[in-house]
């Protein structure tokens, strides 16, 4: 149905893009386009979707044909009527507060008749069991809400072929699994799927077929079944993750002995007037990982501000070393990464960046070097972190922790925009520091990490 | 790079977001500025033209279209006209049709011309307070003395009236437009170039 | 000026203008906020009587705050009246009037404006608090720094935003040339043709009876 011959595209002043793209789509199928970052999986989802090179402008050569028509020839507008797209972040993507006036975007863009954009518009909200929310605003949905409202927003044109974007980069886990359903659902209904993903077990069963993308050229496809014969071995050499899920291992709740480095009794945290935790009592000692788990909404982000000291109201105690500790000492002894790096960036440079509010000696600054090195940053220490693509922003992030020199370091699910080579080095990385006597917390519901790196586990509720 | 003089969706988004948080700052300077008098009259303008001079320069340098700083100026007069009376429609049309002189040929890639434009902007806006003493003092005053008395008679009187302030606020609001784009064209090559968002 | 010149001359004049907002409000049945701009109309008349037949000098409240807010009222609920209505509705309106497309984009952006610059603004400074940059020994030793560290991630951040809501809209057809129409149904009808009529003569008869000098 799709067929790219000799496609070739660079961004405008930039040598960067894909090259010699041969590929041909089934009705119907669904391909995952992976690899390691920076290897052009999201430029081919922009050379599909057109936003390539009638939004991003660049050169583009060769031939993309669906059905018999010739596309390279087409605006855009035309373009978009069969290629569905979603992105990352959906919470950039929307135009209104409102739920039924951001799905019915698109089709009033294309000027449909009043009765038309409403009977598409409320057939896509029932589709995508989206009533419930009809009232809400936007801002306040979940990120996987979020999501399915994105996708409903382009179904309404009723598109063959949907081209997604790492469409898991900001979804939390119960995000994640809500978008499985809907892919799932888009797939038995016969559409035709393009994804460009590094997370890929949440795919189990939908994909058909791998598309292995490194420095803009494909390298290798394989079906589904095949790639599911990789040993572990072969899969960390092409830096991916695992595309079967792995089954979070059932860790115990913190234990040790000695003084706990972290503890709280009967801690209960405020937002505005919500009390969003109640009574939370744990303790962590030095050199430990752990998980922290729990529902969607169930607080652990804000038991992780609120130890950070940076949200939250607190009631019940907090101690770092058998010591109560007030909110702003908490600053200074525990850190937060969250995965939105939209902000957490200040000065022009990479290296500045780690750099910010350390003391320059020549060990800091050998310590910075390593963990650029390692992270694969090193060669954009001079760029200014804007420049950064998702992924290197996160690792810039984790990266700004690891320099901190704090005790307790909490990390907001980090592994979301990771390919499977990063995810292993953050994960030794964090093993090395736990060593050196730091406790590490780390949100997540990513069985890959917490085999590799996490001893204990803690569930909010 | 597509047509260069018609805008592009982007643009639009752009120019919007960057005036409406040009607009915010500056109302937050006029608020700020209620500790006082003298701070209110005289050193609001000069500040919020400070502070929002980096983005007015980031906003003209990125978007490089004509009509930038009329969209902005436009935004301004309907705010202003909807909190006071329609003479500020007129005043914002006016900046809008200097500034955009300024900027007509390829303005937005000359740092000078940007800074020229600012300056006359931040003065404008000062002119939001001259424009109903200069013009419609008769009645002004009569309804002033009526509600606040004497004192803020004589207080706008003084800043408003006598040329010595005036020029003394103009001369401010100009310098704080040539500061704030002095910032603004550092962090132009120290932060945005780099971006590559230029 | 010419609301001021009004209101010394003639409050009957003033107060009609505040009655035909009010009606307004009414006949869209929104009477909460009628009810509401009704309450704060007669307080502040209330207070201003004395202030402005016995001169009296009120404690506290600053009478020019007063005055000001008594002769934008009538303002106040037409403006408030047009930004609360729903973005979806105006887009509406404006795709009635046949505005191009992204004319449209850039009038429903303003309503996304202060949401995101809410959660942008505590995005900025929870990382500066979690980086140490908000300790005051740092404020103090690098006060300007601390202003680039507020202005420059949030400038980047509108940037990359209006990136990403950019393309967003072009891949659903932005771009297209058609006139773009409504999921809102907002009809001219012939109530709308009455009420520019109404509040054309108003303003008329009250510049008259006001008495506008230029």
């Amino acid at each position: 149905m799709i067929a790219l011959r000799n496609v070739s595209f660079t961004y405008a002043d930039s040598d960067y893009g894909v090259k010699e793209i041969d590929l041909s789509i089934q009705k119907g199928e669904c391909v995952v386009l992976t690899g390691p970052s920076g290897g052009g999986k999201s430029t081919l989802t922009r050379v599909l979707n057109g936003l390539a090179p009638h939004y991003f402008y660049g050169r583009l050569s060769g031939t993309i044909t669906i059905g018999n028509d010739d596309f390279t020839q087409k605006p855009i507008w035309e373009i978009s009527r069969q290629i569905g797209s979603v992105f990352q972040d959906p919470k950039s993507q929307f135009f209104s507060s409102e739920l039924a006036g951001e799905i019915a975007f698109a089709t009033e863009n294309y000027g449909l008749a009043h009765p038309e954009v409403v009977r598409l518009t409320h057939q896509a909200i029932s589709h995508f069991k989206l009533n419930s929310l009809i009232n809400r605003n936007l801002d306040d949905l979940s990120s996987g809400e979020k999501q399915r409202v994105a996708i409903a927003s382009v179904y309404t044109l009723n598109p063959e072929i949907y081209v997604f974007d790492e469409p898991t980069a900001n979804l939390d886990a119960e995000g994640v699994v809500q978008l499985k359903q809907t892919v799932s659902d888009l797939k038995s209904s016969g559409k035709t799927l393009i994804i460009a993903e590094h997370r890929l077990s949440w795919l189990d069963g939908i994909v058909d077929r791998f598309v292995y993308l490194k420095d803009g050229a494909i390298t290798w496809e394989k079906t589904a079944k095949e790639m599911g014969k990789l040993t572990k071995k072969q899969r960390d050499d092409a830096w991916l993750r695992s595309s079967t899920p792995i089954h979070i291992p059932d860790l115990p709740r913190p234990a040790g002995q000695g003084s706990p480095l972290l503890s709280t009794t009967a801690l209960s945290i405020k937002r505005g007037r919500n009390t969003i935790l109640q009574n939370q009592n744990f303790k962590v000692w030095p050199g430990q990982i752990i998980s922290v788990t729990g529902r969607n909404g169930a607080g652990k982000t804000t038991l992780a501000l609120a130890l950070a000291g940076l949200d939250g109201k607190t009631s019940g105690k907090i101690e770092i070393l058998e010591k109560s500790t007030r909110r702003l000492k908490r600053r200074s002894r525990v850190w937060y990464s969250s995965n939105e790096t939209g902000t957490q960036f200040f000065t022009n440079s990479v290296s500045s960046e780690l750099l910010l509010t350390q003391n320059l000696t020549e060990s800091t600054l050998e310590k910075a070097r390593e963990l650029l090195k390692r992270l694969g940053l090193y060669q954009y220490k001079d760029s200014h972190p804007a420049t950064l693509s998702g992924g290197q922003r996160l690792r810039l992030s984790i990266a700004c922790g690891l320099m901190s020199n704090r005790e307790i370091l909490i990390f907001d699910e980090p592994t979301s925009g990771l390919d499977g080579g990063n995810m292993n080095i953050v994960a030794t990385l964090f093993r090395e520091l736990a060593k050196s006597g730091k406790s590490i917390l780390i949100i997540t519901h990513d069985g890959e990490l917490i085999k590799r790196c996490c001893d204990f586990s803690l569930p909010i509720a | 790079m597509g047509n260069t003089k018609s805008w592009t969706v982007n643009n639009v988004i752009t120019t919007v977001l960057l005036s409406l948080l040009i607009i915010v700052v500056q109302v937050m300077a006029n608020i700020g500025g209620a500790i006082n008098d003298f701070v209110g009259m005289v050193l609001s303008t000069p500040i919020g033209a400070i502070v929002a001079g980096p983005i007015y320069m980031l906003m003209i340098s990125r978007v490089k279209k004509r009509f930038v700083t009329a969209v902005l100026m436009i935004l301004n007069g309907i705010m202003f006209t909807l909190l006071s009376n329609w003479t500020m429609l007129v005043l914002f049309s006016v900046a809008a049709v200097v500034c955009e002189a300024i900027l007509w040929n390829d303005g937005w890639n000359s740092i000078r011309k940007i800074t020229v434009s600012w300056m006359v902007a931040a003065v404008m806006y000062a002119g939001r307070n001259f424009v109903p003493v200069w013009f419609f003092w008769d009645t002004y005053q009569v309804f002033i003395a009526d509600a606040g008395g004497q004192e803020m008679v004589d207080a706008m009187t003084r800043y408003f009236a006598d040329p010595i302030w005036v020029t003394i606020i103009i001369v401010l609001s100009a310098a704080g437009g040539f500061v704030g784009s002095l910032i603004g064209a550092r962090l132009l090559s120290k932060h945005f170039s780099k971006a590559g968002v230029l | 000026m010419s609301i001021i010149v009004a209101v010394t001359a003639n409050v009957i004049a003033m107060g009609s203008l505040v009655l035909l907002g009010l009606l307004q409000l009414a006949i869209q049945r929104r009477w909460q906020f009628a009810i509401r701009a009704f309450i704060f109309y007669v307080v502040i008349g209330a207070l201003l009587l004395p202030v402005r037949f016995q001169g009296v000098n009120l404690p506290l409240i600053s009478e020019i705050f007063l005055l000001t807010s008594w002769i934008i009222l009538p303002m106040a609920i037409v403006g408030w009246d047009l930004m609360t209505t729903p973005p979806g509705e105006m887009a509406s309106t404006l795709s009635k009037m046949k505005a191009p497309t992204p004319v449209i984009l850039g009038v429903l952006v303003i309503f996304r404006f202060f949401p995101t610059l809410k959660s942008e603004i505590n995005g900025v400074f929870r990382s500066m608090k979690n980086r140490s940059l908000t300790d005051w020994q740092h404020i103090v030793r690098h006060p300007f720094l601390t202003a680039e560290y507020i202005l420059v991630p949030i400038l980047l951040r509108f940037l990359q935003i209006a990136d990403q809501l950019s393309a967003s809209a072009v891949s659903r057809g932005a771009t297209n040339p058609n006139v773009r129409s409504s999921y809102y149904e907002k009809r001219f009808e012939a109530r709308d043709a009455v009420w520019i009529f109404v509040w054309l003569v108003a303003t008329i008869a009250f510049l008259t009876i006001g008495g506008v000098k230029f």
